[in-house]
């Protein structure tokens, strides 16, 4: 099939740097930007974004905004007609983090704040972009929707339902990451029908890909890997690990819930704690496990040198990690682990969790399984006392992830494109 | 146009190390995995050391007084036979007993002392000699470095203790032009004798004849056979005729490397008699190989080291990352102190003496190499860690309680 005019994309996420700074928004974004220098054409909708942002094939919109711009009304009648399995509780959870702590500059914008977003009504928004998603595709021509995570996966469907386009949903953590047992029925049911219906199914890591096949009996064969890769701004040249400036300081950073870790961080930090006087734990982030995780630090006679710092601004996090000797991700189950690439972007070193995704692209890292506090331990006590061992393992998982990129992420993207549903970006770039 | 077939197999087996967390340090002074060192022996005992000291055996009887071999045992491997498994001591016994078997010399410990302390390598020197004697029988004239490593300065150390040839790596960027068979001697210590492996047929035996992806596979004593002689017919003239063959290999090749059903001893077997039947070939030791070279004889220079590791061929398999280097540092920096403890604590001074020397095995250091590790590559399939740095970490604990036993002051940060 040749055609002159470029691959249409039809792209649905639910972050979108600089309005959200979390993992999905900046991945969605690397992904849509490799695919468009490929030479596909991007729209990228969510439900709202401030100002439509364009670049060179790629162009960004809130789902209202961009049917304001093209006059269509809101069909609000859709949502009634969608099937069942889209009749989300509208008292979902708030999405992986507490709805403040991502907004980038805070506050309400014009077009509603976060809490809209993440907040008790999440079920309500992600119907409703669902039924405007449907009206943007009858008017874009798209050649293929592919979409970002649950939130987006109602919304896709309806899209691809309506107008027969092949569907390609992109994993960038399960329900049973980010809840564990816990798991809501409600989003495992779409993820595990979406991941049914989809045409083709991204997952950002080998790991992810095997919660998928086990979790929700998703065909193997239709689960590709697809990595994230870190921006270009990530990986400055120079910062290098200097041991001189650096505190004796082990940070957690992240959520405060059982699937981070950050009571194995504690229960290792205590091992550490106890052979190495001058070490220091900082715990960053914010969530319900706060509390116990105070009186966890106070059994386990180290509250004296635990600090929780609370949730910090992305500029706080680069100063912090670049004055640390070493973080630590513990994670119980995570998909990727953005922050291990935070943290050697500052010249820090990480141990990483064995159930992390991220672990399969950064070989030259310490990595443990999240439950061996010893062997955490002993790790921790390494890079404090052997600055040639943090040093060489910033190095070298420096130069890993500089051999990452997204461009290359995007051509395995449009490999599966071509191989699912015979669409070819090259040719028509 | 003849030439001389030397069979060299190396025997080794390093003290592996048992998880040694820091919180042991100062407390726990036992370092190795008594276990996993037994269990490892005895499978690889029952899989090659035994089957194959028996296949040799019968090969020498059968074409006595023609077919020779030799070997190079460290005294970290023969400390673990007569532990774990005394009777490969007593069939190694019984090859040399045949007077058709050759003990090389080398270090006690498989270690890389000749880079880093010529102190510790003459002792390692002799204590692998009495080793030897006790358990064994005495090695001949001609040294093996640890894994082949060789340079001028390793090569004056060899001949100032007297020995008469040392084998090398037969590496390209050594010879270039050259022909690997003809005789040598090293330009940094005339007296010795350059004994090469030829690594193309050398490892056409110990890495590729299994390999089914190979254009050889499988590989026959007729069509081995044929590429000897074709060495034969390509000999320079300085080689009077005669020239020297070195088919240096792990011992590990017979049945563990190489499993038995790859038909590795059925090939084995056979080459003897094929060679012999077509005549040109004669089967030597690397003592009897010392004669045929002139003492005028073109000299070989390395200013840098030369090994038969990997494809580069050098020592960065041990030294090639930092962590390795400040692991082998600190482990040499602790070598006044040993010996310091040794003059004052008679009693224990043994066992620390030993201890330090099993860490000095290049084995630790190869554990931590980074070479290729995102492709995972053999490094990994000999590691006993899940990777360079859990390997890193262990030693350096270990390392730790060593320096505290010896009363050194705590390793400064590298």
């Amino acid at each position: 099939m040749t055609r002159h005019a470029p691959l249409r994309v039809l792209m649905l996420g639910w972050e979108y740097p600089p309005r959200f700074v979390g993992g999905l928004g900046k991945a969605s974004q690397g992904i849509a930007r490799g695919l468009a220098d490929l030479g596909a054409e991007v729209l990228f909708v969510l439900p709202r974004f401030r100002a439509a942002q364009g670049e060179t094939r790629l162009r960004v919109s809130g789902a209202r905004e961009w049917l304001l711009e093209h006059r269509v009304s809101a069909p609000v009648e859709t949502i009634r007609r969608s099937p069942r399995w889209l009749d989300v509780a509208s008292s979902l959870r708030p999405y992986a983090r507490p709805a403040p702590e991502p907004v980038r500059g805070g506050g309400a914008d014009a077009h509603g704040d976060a809490s809209a977003l993440y907040g008790s009504d999440l079920g309500r928004e992600v119907m409703r972009f669902a039924a405007r998603v449907a009206a943007i595709a009858g008017r874009t021509r798209a050649d293929l929707v592919h979409a970002h995570d649950w939130m987006t996966f109602p919304a896709a469907i309806a899209a691809a339902d309506r107008h027969g386009l092949p569907l390609f949903l992109h994993v960038h953590s399960t329900e049973y990451d980010r809840s564990g047992e816990g798991a809501d029925p409600g989003i495992a049911a779409i993820e595990r029908m979406a991941c049914e219906r989809a045409d083709r199914v991204f997952a950002v890591s080998d790991y992810t890909r095997g919660v998928l096949v086990s979790r929700y009996g998703v065909d193997p064969a239709k689960v590709g890997v697809v990595y994230n890769a870190p921006d270009a701004d990530d990986l400055p040249p120079a910062l290098p690990f200097d041991a001189g400036p650096r505190q004796p300081w082990v940070v957690f950073l992240g959520r405060l819930t059982f699937q981070k870790g950050p009571d194995h961080f504690l229960r290792a930090a205590a091992g550490v704690a106890r052979l190495d006087p001058a070490a220091r734990f900082l715990v960053c982030g914010s969530g319900d496990m706060l509390d116990a995780l105070k009186a966890q630090a106070h059994d386990l006679g180290i509250a004296g040198k635990v600090d929780f710092r609370g949730f910090l601004a992305p500029g706080a996090v680069d100063r912090l990690l670049a004055r640390s000797s070493l973080l630590v991700m513990p994670s119980v189950s995570e998909p990727f682990g953005l922050v291990a690439l935070e943290a050697l972007r500052a010249g820090t070193p990480v141990v990483l969790s064995r159930q992390s995704g991220v672990r399969e692209v950064l070989g030259h890292s310490l990595q443990v399984d999240f439950w061996d506090h010893g062997k955490l331990a002993d790790q921790i006590l390494a890079v404090l006392r052997l600055p040639v061992l943090a040093r060489q393992l910033v190095e070298e998982g420096r130069a890993q992830l500089a051999r990452l990129s997204w461009d290359e992420s995007a051509q395995r993207i449009a490999e599966a494109y071509r191989q699912a549903a015979g669409l070819d970006v090259a040719a028509r770039a | 146009m003849s030439l001389d077939v030397c069979f060299y197999f190396q025997v080794h087996q390093p003290w592996r190390l048992r998880r040694y967390p820091f919180r042991d340090v100062g407390h726990r002074h036992d370092y190795f995995d008594r276990e996993e060192n037994a269990r490892i022996l005895r499978r690889v005992a029952g899989k090659c050391y035994l089957p194959m000291n028996a296949l040799l055996l019968e090969l020498i009887q059968r074409h006595r007084p023609h077919f020779r071999v030799s070997f190079s045992i460290t005294a970290t491997a023969l400390e673990q036979m007569a532990a774990f498994a005394p009777e490969v001591l007593a069939s190694f016994r019984r090859l040399l007993a045949t007077g058709a078997v050759e003990l090389l010399a080398e270090t006690s410990h498989h270690s890389l002392a000749a880079l880093y302390s010529p102190r510790e390598f003459a002792a390692q020197v002799r204590h692998h000699r009495a080793v030897c004697r006790r358990l064994l029988g005495e090695p001949g004239r001609v040294f093996r470095n640890t894994e082949l490593i060789v340079s001028d300065a390793v090569a004056a150390q060899v001949a100032a203790l007297g020995y008469g040839g040392l084998c090398l790596e037969g590496a390209d960027r050594l010879f270039d032009w050259r022909n690997v068979a003809a005789p040598y001697r090293y330009a940094a210590a005339p007296s010795l004798v350059a004994l090469p492996r030829h690594y193309r047929l050398s490892d056409d035996i110990a890495f590729r004849f299994s390999d089914r992806r190979w254009a050889a596979w499988p590989l026959g004593v007729e069509r081995y056979a044929d590429w000897l002689q074709g060495e034969a017919v390509a000999l320079p003239p300085e080689a009077n005729g005669r020239g020297f063959l070195g088919l240096f290999m792990d011992y590990e090749t017979f049945g563990e490397h190489q499993w038995a059903d790859t038909g590795i001893f059925d090939f084995m077997r056979a080459l003897p008699g094929e060679l012999l039947k077509r005549g040109g070939f004669r089967f030597v030791t690397p003592s009897e190989a010392l004669a045929r070279v002139p003492p005028d004889a073109a000299t070989l220079a390395l200013p840098t080291p030369v090994s038969w590791a990997d494809l580069e061929r050098d020592t960065s398999a041990w030294d090639g990352n930092a962590i390795q280097r400040a692991a082998l540092a600190e482990a040499f920096a602790l070598e006044p102190y040993v010996r310091h403890h040794h003059a004052r604590h008679a009693n224990e001074a043994a066992q620390v003496l030993e201890d330090w020397r099993r860490l000095l095995t290049s084995d630790h250091a190869y554990y931590m190499s980074t070479k290729h590790w995102s492709d995972g590559d053999v490094h990994q399939y000999f590691s006993p860690f899940e990777s360079p740095y859990d390997a890193c970490i262990n030693y350096m604990n270990v390392l730790a309680d060593l320096a505290q036993r010896v009363g050194a002051p705590a390793p400064r940060p590298v």
